[in-house]
C-alpha cells in the first residue's frame, strides 16, 4: 500500500511541475519554416497518432497554431464512400511556446512532443 | 491564453487523478480473485466483445450453427502474422471466426445472416456471406455498403482539407463499363485549372496513363492516376470538353486544400433574396465555412436558402446537425433529437463497440471544435427557416441525406430539387483484424419523429423510377453545361422557378456530353450535341 502512496505522491509532483512549466506558454507560430521544420512536424504527429502515414499542408502551423487532423477520404472508382455517417471527431493538436522551447501538445489527452528542430513564436 | 492554458491543464490534471483511482480500483478488484474462463465472458456486457449463446466448453475449431464465441477469441489471430504489429499466429478460420463473431454481435441485420461454416470459405469470400441478401422496396439490395480494404489506407490520416491530388472532384455517373467520369467542379489554383489541363465541370475523362476509363478493366491503373497517393506524380488524361473537343496532357499531384464550402452567394428573384451555396464534404475544415456562410447570407437578409449538397456522400455526423440547427433555428430544435442511433436489438442501450450509453445527437447550437479556425463552443448563427430547397444528387448521402430526414423531423419543409440520394440511413464503425479493415453496417439513423427508413433514398415527387421516400420538389438532371451556383444551371433553376410558381420542368436526368458508345475515342473532334440523357442512377462517387 506504501507503494501506492509513495506512485501517487510523484505522479502528482510530475503533473505539478507540468502544469507550472506548461501554464506560462503561449499558442505559438512556426517561423523560418523550411523543409527540415515540417518534416520533424511531420514525424511528431505521426508519432502521436501511433506511427500512422500523415499528410500535412506545407504551410503547418504557420498561420494558425491548431492543426486538425482527420482520416483520409479513401478514393477509389470501383468501391462505395467509406464512411459518410462518421460519430467520432478529428484529433486536434496545438503548438505553444515557452519563449525557448516548442511543443506540441494533444488537446485531448495533454501529451505534449517537444521540437528539437524549429523555431517558433508567440502567436 | 494563460487562464485557457491553466483551465485546459487543470482538466487534465484532474483526469490523471481520476486515472489514478481508477487503476487502484482496477488493481483492487483483481485481488478479490481473478477467475478466468468462459463464465467472465459475460461480464464484457455493453462493449463488441459480448456475444451470447456461449457454450462454458466450446470448441472453437469446431464450427456448430447458432452458436457464437466472443469475436475477442479470435482477434488478431491471423494466417499470415505481420511481425512487429499485434497480429498472433492463427489460421484463416479464426479470421472467419472473428468476422462470424463480430457480425453475429453488431450487424445490424445479423438474423437475416445464413450461419455458414467458417472452415468452408476463404476470408473474403466469407466476409461477403455476412450480409442481408434482402431487397429495398424498389428492388435494390437493402445492404449496399459491405466491403473491407486494407487497414493501413484506412488508418492513414491528413490534415483536415488536405490531399494529394489535382484540385478537381470528379462524379462518376456510372461505376461499371460503360462509365463515365466527368469533372464535377475544381479547385482554383491548382494543377486541374492550370497549365495544359485547364480543366473546367462537365469535362469527361477518356483514359488515363492510357488506360480507357468507359470500359477498360484495369481498375488498379485508374485509381492510381486518379487518386495519386503522393505529390510530385505525373500522370497522362485525354479529355471531352463540353464543346466536344477531345484533348490529351499531363497533370503532376500536389498537395491540394479543398474548399468544403463554396459559392457563397444571394441571387435577386420575383420571390424575393435567395441564398445560395456549395457545401461539399463533411470534413472538419467545413464548421468554419459553414457559420461564414450562414452569417454571410443572414447579414445580406436572405428570404430562402438554397443549399446545394448534390456532391455531399457525408462525413461527421455532427456537422450536418450543426448546420441544421443554423437552418431551423432554436425555436424549432429545442430539445429536439436530431438523430437517434438505433443499433441491432441486442444492444438496445449501449453502443456495442464503444460501450457507451446510447444518447442521441441533439441540434448542435454551439460549434464543437472541429475547424482550428472556430473556438470551441461558438454559439452558431441560425436563419429559423421554416422551408429549405436542397438540390441533390445519387452522391447526396448519410451524413447528408440526415441534413434532409432531420429537418422534416422538425417541421421544417424540404423541397428535394434533383435526382434520388443513395440511401444510406445506416453507418458502421469499422472492425480492423489481420491488416484489413472491415465495413458492416451496425446502425440506423432515425430522426425526431421516429423515421429513418429510406434505403431507397428520397426522391422528388415528380420522379420517373427507382423512386425513394418521395419529398416535394423536382426531378432535375445535373446541369454540367453550367457553374455550380450559376441561377441558369438547371437545379438552381429549377429551385427558383418552383419558389416563384411551385412548378417543376420535365422531369430530366443529365446534362452533358454524349456516353460513349465503344471504347475507342471518336475519330475526329466532331462537336456532340448536348443531349437529355436518361435519368442516371450514380451507384457512388469516385471520392
Amino acid at each position: 500500500m506504501k507503494q501506492f502512496i509513495y506512485i501517487i505522491l510523484v505522479m502528482m509532483m510530475i503533473v505539478a511541475c507540468r502544469d507550472a512549466d506548461l501554464e506560462q506558454s503561449s499558442t505559438a507560430l512556426l517561423i523560418n519554416p523550411d523543409v527540415e521544420s515540417h518534416d520533424e512536424v511531420q514525424r511528431t504527429i505521426s508519432a502521436a497518432l501511433n506511427g500512422v502515414e500523415v499528410l500535412l499542408a506545407d504551410d503547418v502551423f504557420t498561420k494558425n497554431s491548431v492543426l486538425v487532423v482527420e482520416r483520409n477520404v479513401l478514393n477509389s472508382i470501383d468501391r462505395p464512400p467509406e464512411m459518410g455517417r462518421d460519430l467520432g471527431r478529428p484529433s486536434r493538436f496545438q503548438l505553444i511556446t515557452n519563449g525557448t522551447d516548442c511543443v506540441i501538445v494533444d488537446e485531448q489527452s495533454g501529451v505534449h512532443w517537444p521540437l528539437a528542430n524549429v523555431q517558433c513564436a508567440q502567436e | 491564453m494563460t487562464c485557457y492554458f491553466h483551465n485546459r491543464l487543470n482538466h487534465h490534471l484532474l483526469k490523471v487523478y481520476v486515472l489514478i483511482i481508477y487503476i487502484i480500483t482496477l488493481l483492487v478488484a483483481c485481488g478479490d480473485g481473478g477467475s478466468s474462463g468462459s463464465a467472465n465472458r459475460n461480464s464484457f456486457s455493453g462493449n463488441n466483445l459480448n456475444t451470447t449463446n456461449i457454450p462454458s466448453e466450446a470448441d472453437p475449431d469446431v464450427w456448430v450453427e447458432g452458436v457464437f464465441l466472443p469475436a475477442s477469441n479470435f482477434r488478431n489471430m491471423c494466417a499470415s502474422p505481420v511481425p512487429g504489429t499485434s497480429d498472433n499466429p492463427g489460421t484463416f478460420i479464426d479470421e472467419n471466426n472473428f468476422l462470424r463473431s463480430h457480425s453475429n454481435n453488431t450487424y445490424l441485420w445479423f438474423d437475416e445472416v445464413i450461419d455458414r461454416d467458417p472452415a468452408l470459405h476463404s476470408t473474403p469470400d466469407y466476409f461477403d456471406f455476412l450480409k442481408t441478401d434482402a431487397l429495398t422496396p424498389s428492388g435494390n439490395f437493402k445492404d449496399n455498403f459491405h466491403f473491407s480494404i486494407p487497414t493501413n489506407e484506412w488508418i492513414a490520416q491528413s490534415q483536415s482539407g488536405i490531399s494529394s491530388g489535382y484540385g478537381m472532384e470528379v462524379a462518376l455517373l456510372s461505376s461499371s463499363p460503360p462509365r463515365r467520369a466527368v469533372v464535377a467542379f475544381t479547385e482554383p489554383g491548382t494543377p486541374a485549372t492550370s497549365g495544359d489541363a485547364n480543366l473546367a465541370r462537365g469535362a469527361e475523362i477518356l483514359t488515363i496513363d492510357g488506360v480507357d476509363v468507359v470500359f477498360g478493366s484495369n481498375i488498379e491503373a485508374l485509381n492510381a492516376g486518379l487518386f495519386p497517393d503522393s505529390n510530385g506524380e505525373l500522370h497522362s488524361f485525354t479529355v471531352r470538353d463540353l464543346d466536344g473537343s477531345v484533348r490529351s496532357f499531363i497533370m503532376t499531384s500536389a498537395v491540394i486544400t479543398s474548399t468544403p464550402v463554396q459559392n457563397v452567394t444571394t441571387i435577386d428573384t420575383a420571390s424575393g433574396k435567395v441564398g445560395y451555396f456549395l457545401f461539399n464534404d463533411h470534413i472538419a475544415t467545413a464548421e468554419g465555412g459553414l457559420i461564414n456562410a450562414i452569417n454571410q447570407l443572414l447579414a445580406a437578409g436572405i428570404d430562402e436558402l438554397v443549399l446545394d449538397i448534390r456532391y455531399n456522400g457525408g462525413g461527421f455526423l455532427d456537422l450536418a446537425s450543426e448546420l441544421s440547427y443554423m437552418i431551423a433555428g432554436a425555436g424549432r430544435t429545442s430539445g429536439k433529437i436530431f438523430e437517434e442511433i438505433k443499433f441491432n436489438d441486442k444492444h438496445p442501450v449501449f453502443n456495442p463497440i464503444t460501450g457507451e450509453l446510447l444518447e442521441p445527437v441533439p441540434f448542435h447550437s454551439r460549434s464543437l471544435g472541429f475547424d482550428a479556425t472556430v473556438p470551441t463552443g461558438t454559439f452558431l448563427p441560425s436563419m429559423n427557416l421554416g422551408r429549405v430547397y436542397i438540390l441533390t444528387g445519387d452522391d447526396t448521402c448519410s451524413a447528408s441525406e440526415s441534413i434532409m430526414n432531420s429537418l422534416r423531423g422538425v417541421d421544417v419543409e424540404v423541397i428535394q430539387i434533383g435526382s434520388t440520394t443513395c440511401g444510406k440511413p445506416y453507418g458502421f464503425f469499422p472492425a480492423s483484424n489481420c491488416g484489413t479493415t472491415y465495413f458492416t453496417i451496425q446502425f440506423q439513423g432515425i430522426n425526431d419523429k421516429g423515421f429513418g427508413d429510406y434505403p431507397d433514398g428520397f426522391s422528388p415527387v415528380n420522379t420517373v423510377s427507382n423512386a425513394g421516400v418521395l419529398l416535394p420538389g423536382c426531378s432535375v438532371g445535373d446541369d454540367f453545361t453550367a457553374a455550380l451556383g450559376d441561377p441558369g444551371e438547371a437545379r438552381l433553376a429549377a429551385a427558383i422557378t418552383h419558389m416563384n410558381t411551385g412548378t417543376c420542368p420535365i422531369p430530366s436526368g443529365f446534362f452533358g456530353p454524349k456516353l460513349l458508345t465503344s471504347g475507342s475515342l471518336p475519330a475526329d473532334n466532331t462537336l456532340i450535341n448536348r443531349t437529355l440523357w436518361q435519368q442516371n442512377r450514380i451507384i457512388w462517387e469516385s471520392r
